[in-house]
């Protein structure tokens, strides 16, 4: 019997979230941006330490800050992704307060940090340019070829158990 | 009355038979059994799971046992094939039992959607304009880091490159490896001039390069641009010409080495692009009074030419000019390092062109005019003895090591050197023998460069305190150098030097203190 893990995802509208789950659940991506109303809730079976986990993904409408997200889709939340967009500056210069704001009101729940739409810039130019102390563990992805989509998703799963 | 009620009766009715089919009632188990359902908006079998509709209630089971009054989830999307759904879901608790709602809030959620949609797009779109140019700041400032950087790692080994083969030049060579040798020179000194030209197009860029005002001679400068790309080209059937207006005023003040380094690379490109016919060089003068003047230099030549849609970049990084019979000509630097220095002595550069009949820069540079001294000072003939003069190096690096003995080795001018490993090895040495220089790198194994001449100079011997340090790094970055210089250090030497460059400081140094 699968263990099942609620994941949700996070961050300003149009940082790409849609299209995270998109490219990990149908291994697709549209490069048309159309808006998230609600939530939209996809669901994937995975082998994690030679385990099934069935992870249940909440992508959640966009917020300029968690406090404005319904608290009821965040209730029983067994990992969060903040997605943030690396082409976009407002969508990252409060990290550090959203992830105190995690931490403190969902205490023990992992947080996988992301940085999408790695596409626009070289690897190299990225690591120079997110140098900061609060990027050290994030992981950046691109949704559009879907460089490290796979690998963050199975992070945070591992780190649910 | 008996009309109210019939209208109260129809509007009551018309309003559930609405709401029936907008609103699903449900009863469930804890653990998301149904036990009954209205099935108005989905089919839900009794005791099926409500995790089979959709995966949004197999992730909320693990919360119904919590639930003590109600559990309110907005706006989900329950996208089914056969009937997707924009839904409200509220979970009941009345008593024992546990109930589901599902409202029905397709329409009104689709309808908000395009308002949503046209705000975020304005949105994203009003923050996109002042980013992209910071972005644009910063990636201009992470490729020149990179380039000064790059330039760095590369300057050491060239330096040693440049300064064995100086020395090998010296030792008995038959005609081959001498012919062999020239050509290793050669392409050294290209990779020197490409280094210098990538690192001066980075410092154009950061606003950093140092633009000199110092006396030269015109005349004296055109004359060796000339000399050299006669010995250089001497088999080349291009004729080259070279013309100075008798009214263009020889003694100037402004930056020689800039003006050379434009002319240099103005004329190889001539030289690249021309297989026969000729190459000529006019300087004029235009403007003048007694104390300024501008110059102009033509440099024309019967070459390959230019097609007219490439002549608009000529002056872009990176350009390369590809001609059907000959090989790409180098990385295209030059061009791009004209316009920038030319820019940066206040200059023009304007090139016309005419595929297959040739090209012509014209350059146009605005000069102070040296004023006309009234006698020239005779410099002391020396007393013919020559004294040696002690120079303590520290070089941890044994082919460093190597090639600074090799240097020095049966100079001319008296120099003996002695090397320490590092800093404590240097004090030793300094303390126990007088020198007349101290020479050694900006990053030693035991101290930084920076600290260690803060050391010396804070030495209770005033010998060593006083004593000409250089410095001799392949850190060719503005700040650094500076850095090294306010710290206590006499001179900058970068790396590569030739043995004459290193041997001008010294002695400028030693006579100086």
């Amino acid at each position: 019997m699968a263990t099942v893990k609620k994941i949700v995802l996070l961050g300003h509208f149009g940082v790409g979230k849609t299209s995270l789950v998109r490219r990990y659940i149908d291994s697709a991506f549209s490069e048309d941006y159309l808006v998230t109303v609600g939530v939209h809730v996809k669901k994937k079976d995975v082998i994690v330490n030679n385990e099934p986990v069935t992870l249940i993904i909440w992508d959640i409408e966009g917020n300029n800050s968690i406090e404005k997200a319904r608290s009821s889709y965040l209730l029983g939340s067994q990992g969060f992704i903040y997605v943030f967009d690396v082409s976009r500056q407002e969508t990252y210069e409060d990290i550090n307060s959203e992830m105190k704001f995690l931490a403190k009101n969902h205490e023990n729940v992992p947080v996988c940090l992301v940085g999408n739409k790695s596409d626009l810039f070289t690897e190299d130019f990225t690591k120079e340019f997110f140098k900061d102390k609060e990027f050290e563990n994030c992981y950046f992805t691109s949704a559009k070829t879907g460089e490290n989509v796979e690998a963050m998703f199975l992070d945070l799963a591992k780190r649910t158990l | 009355m008996i009309l109210l009620n019939e209208h109260y009766n129809m509007s009551a009715k018309l309003k559930t038979e609405i709401l029936d089919r907008r609103i699903q009632e449900i009863e469930i188990t804890d653990q998301g059994v149904i036990v009954a359902s209205d099935n108005s908006i989905f089919d839900l079998p009794e005791k099926s799971s409500i995790a089979d509709l959709h995966p949004f209630f197999e992730g909320v089971i693990p919360l119904l046992p919590t639930v003590k009054d109600s559990l309110k989830i907005p706006c989900v999307n329950v996208d089914s094939v056969s009937n997707p759904r924009i839904v409200d879901v509220d979970f009941l608790r009345k008593g024992k039992k546990l109930y589901l709602l599902i409202f029905d809030f397709t329409e009104h959620y689709e309808a908000s959607q395009p308002l949503v949609q046209e705000k975020n797009v304005a949105s994203i779109a009003k923050n996109k304009l002042a980013f992209e140019k910071q972005l644009l700041e910063a990636k201009e400032e992470f490729k020149n880091n990179f380039l000064s950087n790059l330039n760095h790692e590369i300057r050491n080994p060239l330096n040693n490159l440049l300064g064995f083969m100086e020395i090998l030049k010296e030792t008995k060579l038959d005609y081959d490896q001498n012919e062999t040798l020239k050509v290793m020179q050669k392409t050294g000194t290209h990779l020197k001039i490409l280094m210098d030209d990538m690192l001066d197009i980075s410092k154009i860029e950061r606003g950093v390069l140092d633009i000199k005002s110092v006396n030269f001679n015109l005349g004296h400068l055109v004359n060796n641009l000339q000399n050299h790309f006669n010995l250089k080209y001497a088999n080349n059937p291009v004729e080259f010409n070279v013309t100075i207006d008798n009214n263009v005023p020889r003694k100037l003040i402004g930056d020689p080495a800039r003006l050379n380094q434009i002319l240099f690379n103005l004329l190889e490109n001539s030289f690249r692009n021309t297989t026969d016919g000729y190459i000529t060089m006019l300087v004029k003068a235009e403007n003048k009074n007694k104390a300024h003047t501008k110059i102009k230099i033509l440099i024309s030549d019967s070459g390959t030419g230019i097609p007219e849609d490439k002549l608009d970049k000529v002056f872009d990084s990176y350009f390369q000019l590809k001609v059907d019979k000959l090989k790409p000509l180098g990385e295209g630097l030059g061009l791009k390092i004209v316009k920038d220095l030319t820019e940066s002595l206040d200059g023009k550069v304007q090139v016309v062109s005419e595929e297959g009949k040739g090209t012509m820069f014209t350059c146009e540079f605005p000069f102070k005019v040296r004023p006309i001294s009234k006698g020239t000072k005779t410099v002391p003939k020396g007393s013919g003895i020559l004294m040696s003069k002690r120079i303590l190096i520290i070089e941890d690096e044994t082919t460093n090591q190597m090639l600074m003995m090799k240097t020095f080795l049966n100079n001319e001018k008296g120099y003996v050197i002695e090397m320490a490993i590092n800093s404590d090895h240097a004090f030793e040495l300094l303390e126990n023998n007088r020198y007349h220089l101290i020479m050694f790198k900006s990053a030693l194994p035991d101290i930084n460069g920076i600290d260690l001449i803060k050391k010396i100079r804070g030495h209770e011997q005033d010998a060593i305190a006083n004593l000409p340090i250089l410095i001799a790094s392949g850190n060719t970055l503005k700040e650094e150098q500076k850095a090294v210089l306010d710290a206590g250090a006499s001179a900058f030497l970068p790396k590569p030097y030739t043995k004459n460059e290193l041997f001008k400081c010294i002695e400028q140094l030693i006579r100086e203190s």
